[in-house]
């Protein structure tokens, strides 16, 4: 059974000047619970545009795409905010926590928007668990570039997603920090069962997940099956 | 395989609430600038409105200390030899008046003046404080041993108690420095200062005669809970005939309300003034504020707020905001209050009691509150299409680029409270609709241009 679906997905920006542009042609996929999986390809290829239909963030101009059994191109904006607060964790390049919230806070939006109660001690078990137990009441500000992954991937974490969605994740760390945070990711990842989907350019962390969908000018250039052997190494 | 997405997450007003005050822990000093544009607005607004009312209840309650009497008839010629026994009838407590202008002299300093001259027999002024210094020149003066002077007068001319003024062909002793007279405003004795002579003197000044320019005034003082208009009714047609003006309590209650009721009126539109400046600060605070904002609501709607959960947090923050401003606006105001009529001082005939008007203090907060929420409705609206794509793409991500429904609303409400506003009058008279009527009838509803 599949977690997410997509089919047939096109997507065109009107351009100022004549034709519209088309940054996806027709890229269908198919994704089985408990995958990761990685969508690769050159800067500007698309990759970005796909996770965002794929998470519900977007419209698509034509396709479908299911997002645990439910079409979200029928959805309305706010059921289509409902959805990604039951189903979908996020992880974005440049963090996107609330300024004004305290790492503990922001962790704990996910839930509370859920309206469940005790979000505060999952919260910090989540904390703890990225290592970060006693920074739970700094504000994005006093943290470090790797400290505020760690908190948007406890975030991430909390609403116990179906499906996780990376958009360069790495993108904004340096090296050694970008280790720490990839190892923590597919850690917890394991731990809940989660099927990750995540957008890169680096090839070498594509590599860790079970599949790898290549794109390149909006097409879907080749979707193989990484060799297991190869993630474990690394793992 | 799963239940239909609902529309909106669980999170219930208990969130919303968190949220706006977590949000509002960085850039509260951007939010002063909001809170202080809801406070002038209204500050002025309670300020002047308690200030009216204070004004309208002093009038009514000094209109007697004002005309000093019960009853004043005055007239340019002198009564009408056949009205004047029924007049002394009227009551045993009399007082005559004849009022005149001319220069007065002071030798000893050399000064010389126009001046207003009262000469006056019996004992007016019956009501309010006659402030005379020495206090005993008042007795001194009936007795008809001196004139009494107003203050501003010697002072111009550095005479005191005890030199003479002459008047006319008279030299007097000045007994008494008049420091303020029931009915005469600071204004008027500075504008035309008055000596006052007893009146047995005034015909030997010699400036009563034929043709002068005499003012002739009758004070009455009645019993207690005596129906004074009753009482002169039947001499109605007579006064009309002999060209004399009637002045009771009551009328110059109605006479002064009136002559005030303008100046509150023009304070009333310097209130409105400073409240749509307030106004207007408030739209624009929250437009950059809202601008400020996008990217934390973006995420919010990433994580599933629905439009409506993000436009109630900030909605939530600026009447929080709101409120705070027209507390503070209304604290502000009672302390105007207190100080204008110090600063009106000298134009106004009554001393006004100063008192915190809870009427001026409930309109003002609730305008405050109303009028923050209202234009901060329309910036605010945007809040709701923001899409939650920026999270991936903040550059150049257009929200939803649809007409706002909402909006029209909010022009349609605007609108609304400029016909509908200036028709209530919450207070006694003084608030500013009567006066924003005006305004409005002169620019119609608000600028046409400012539609979408
Ligand atoms: N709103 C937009 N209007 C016009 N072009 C856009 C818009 N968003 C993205 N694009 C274009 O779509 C292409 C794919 O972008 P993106 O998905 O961000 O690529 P990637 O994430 O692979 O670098 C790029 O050429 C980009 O310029
Ligand atoms: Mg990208």
């Amino acid at each position: 059974m599949s977690i997410l679906k997509v089919e047939n997905l096109t997507k065109s920006y009107p351009s100022a000047g004549g034709a519209p542009l088309t940054v996806l042609h027709g890229v269908s996929f198919e994704l089985a619970a408990g995958d990761t999986f990685a969508i690769v390809g050159p800067s500007g290829s698309g990759k970005t545009t796909l996770l965002g239909l794929c998470a519900g963030l977007d419209r698509a101009t034509s396709g479908s795409v299911w997002l645990n059994g439910i079409q979200l191109d029928t959805l309305s904006e706010d059921q289509r905010a409902a959805v990604r607060n039951q189903h979908v964790g996020f992880i974005f390049q440049n963090f996107q926590l609330l300024p004004t919230l305290t790492a503990l806070e922001n962790v704990q939006v996910p839930q509370e928007l859920r309206g469940e109660k005790g979000s505060a001690a999952t919260a910090q078990a989540l904390l703890e668990r990225v290592g970060l137990g006693k920074r739970a009441h700094h504000y994005p500000a006093q943290l470090s570039g790797g400290e505020q992954q760690r908190v948007s991937l406890a975030r991430a974490f909390a609403n116990r997603p179906a499906l996780l969605f990376a958009d360069e994740p790495t993108g904004n760390l340096d090296p050694d920090t970008s280790d720490t945070v990839v190892d923590l990711l597919f850690e917890l990842n394991r731990e809940a069962g989660t099927t990750l989907v995540l957008v890169t350019h680096d090839l070498e962390l594509a590599a860790r997940t079970q599949r790898t969908l290549r794109v390149r000018g909006g097409t879907v250039q080749d979707d193989v099956r990484n060799q297991p052997v190869n993630a474990q190494a690394r793992a | 395989m799963h239940r239909a997405p609902t529309a909106e997450g669980a999170a219930g007003w208990g969130w919303l609430l968190r949220m706006a005050w977590r949000d509002s822990r960085r850039g509260r000093g951007r939010l002063l600038l909001f809170v202080a544009g809801v406070a002038l607005g209204i500050a002025a607004l309670v300020g002047i409105n308690s200030f009216g009312d204070n004004l309208a209840r002093s009038i009514n309650e000094q209109a007697r200390e004002l005309v000093g009497a019960d009853l004043v008839l005055s007239s340019s010629q002198p009564f009408d030899s056949a009205l004047v026994p029924a007049l002394r009838r009227l009551s045993p407590v009399q007082a005559q008046e004849r009022a005149f202008g001319s220069l007065v002299q002071f030798p000893r300093v050399q000064g010389v003046r126009l001046a207003q001259v009262r000469g006056i027999t019996g004992g007016f002024p019956y009501y309010g404080d006659w402030d005379v210094q020495p206090r005993a020149a008042v007795a001194a003066f009936r007795a008809g041993r001196g004139a009494l002077v107003d203050d501003v007068l010697l002072s111009q001319f550095g005479a005191r108690v005890g030199d003479s003024v002459r008047v006319g062909r008279l030299s007097l002793l000045i007994v008494g420095k008049v420091l303020h007279t029931p009915g005469q405003s600071g204004l008027s004795s500075a504008v035309a200062p008055t000596v006052f002579v007893p009146g047995a003197l005034v015909a030997a000044t010699g400036l009563v005669q034929r043709g002068s320019r005499v003012q002739y005034r009758q004070y009455f003082q009645f019993k207690a809970g005596t129906d004074v208009a009753a009482l002169i009714k039947p001499f109605e047609t007579r006064f009309d005939q002999a060209n004399i003006d009637s002045d009771t309590v009551a009328s110059r209650q109605q006479r002064t309300g009136r002559a005030f009721h303008d100046l509150t009126r023009y304070l009333s539109l310097v209130a409105f003034v400073a409240l749509l400046l307030g106004c207007v600060g408030v739209a624009s605070t929250v437009s950059l504020y809202v601008r400020e904002k996008l990217a934390a609501v973006a995420v919010l709607r990433c994580l599933g707020a629905s439009g409506r959960q993000a436009l109630l947090i900030y909605l939530i923050q600026t009447a929080g905001l709101g409120l705070l401003g027209a507390l503070i606006g209304a604290a502000l105001g009672a302390g105007v209050q207190a100080i204008l009529p110090r600063v009106l001082g000298d134009f106004l005939p009554v001393a006004v009691r100063v008192g915190v008007s809870w009427p001026a203090i409930a309109t003002g907060v609730g305008a405050g509150l109303g009028l923050a929420v209202l234009f901060a409705l329309l910036p605010l609206l945007s809040i709701r299409r923001v899409a939650p794509l920026r999270v991936l793409r903040a550059a150049f991500e257009a929200d939803t680029a649809a007409p706002d429904r909402c909006a029209g609303w909010c022009w349609a409400c605007w609108r609304w409270a400029s016909w509908v506003l200036p028709t209530c009058k919450p207070t006694s008279g003084s608030w500013p609709w009567a006066s924003a009527r005006g305004w409005r009838r002169r620019w119609g509803p608000w600028p046409a241009s400012a539609g979408p």
